[in-house]
């Protein structure tokens, strides 16, 4: 059964909300991102500029109605790596572009395969239908992992106690085994 | 016969990511995310580096710009090796700040 390990982040040490509880105490919550090691390698295209794409930064954003793959990571694809496609023509203009990070960006729908790693070795391939954005490399986001549009097609992502794990969380994307 | 001395064969350029290439860089990101969650690479905040073993190779506030730079340093770093990292400006920056 393949499965990767996503691991909770929290990427500014001074990120943390802070506020009073009604009986005086303290409470804190740290500004956590969840993250999975993605390896491109394969998939973008050779020598140095496309290669140094091969590793993006990638967040896992349970949030995200379908996974987002900036332009400054597609634009380094290998031809065929992403299936085009196009919307159909019932689609609805407003749907056809994503608000994001202060600014509105049109984006053509495509489908691939992105390979999760992480750092024991595991690794686990998911196909997905992502939002391509024609951004020019103004929008500086991380490849964004949606869970619509295949990424729990048959999986399971979960998250279980673990006092060994930073924040005492241990999290898993994993295919979904029987019983 | 003494053996004639061989003119010394031009290096060929590296053209691909080897898999060494891509361990090590995939090392390179495993130590990114332990520096950053401690603390380090404020002094490059709002900036993209590059980043080759565990040391900050380069540094600019955009892309193209942190590509060139990249290329100036040609084979003194193993290009090959190197990832790239936008160092966001603060919690509420957009790209981790949503």
């Amino acid at each position: 059964m393949a499965r990767v390990r996503l691991y909770l982040k929290q990427l500014f040490p001074s990120h943390v909300y802070r506020f009073l509880r009604p009986d005086g105490t303290v409470g804190t919550i740290r500004g956590l991102r969840l993250i999975a090691y993605v390896r491109l390698v394969g998939l973008v295209r050779t020598g140095p500029d496309g290669e140094r794409a091969a590793f993006p930064d990638c967040v896992v954003d349970t949030g995200a109605y379908l996974s987002i793959v900036p332009q400054d990571v597609w634009q380094e694809f290998l031809p065929g790596v992403v299936t085009p496609l196009p919307f159909h023509p019932s689609m609805p203009a407003h749907l056809r572009s994503l608000t994001i990070a202060g600014g509105t960006f049109p984006y053509d729908l495509g489908e691939l395969t992105i390979p999760l790693r992480d750092p024991s070795g595991s690794h686990l391939d998911v196909r997905v239908v992502a939002k391509f954005t024609r951004d020019g490399g103004r929008l500086n986001i991380p490849l964004t992992l949606g869970l619509s549009g295949g990424v729990l097609d048959g999986r399971v992502l979960r998250a279980y106690p673990d006092p060994a794990t930073a924040f005492g969380q241990a999290w898993v994307l994993e295919d979904a085994g029987g019983p | 016969m003494s053996a004639q001395p061989q003119p010394a064969q031009p290096q060929e350029k590296q053209q691909v990511m080897t898999e060494e290439d891509a361990d090590r860089a995939f090392a390179s990101v495993i130590w990114f995310y332990d520096q950053i969650a401690a603390g380090r690479f404020v002094e490059y905040e709002g900036q993209f580096i590059g980043i080759c073993g565990e040391q900050v190779v380069a540094a600019a506030p955009s892309r193209p710009e942190l590509y060139q730079k990249l290329d100036a340093l040609g084979d003194s770093i193993k290009q090959f090796q190197v990832v790239v990292r936008y160092i966001p400006s603060g919690p509420n920056d957009p790209y981790f700040g949503r």
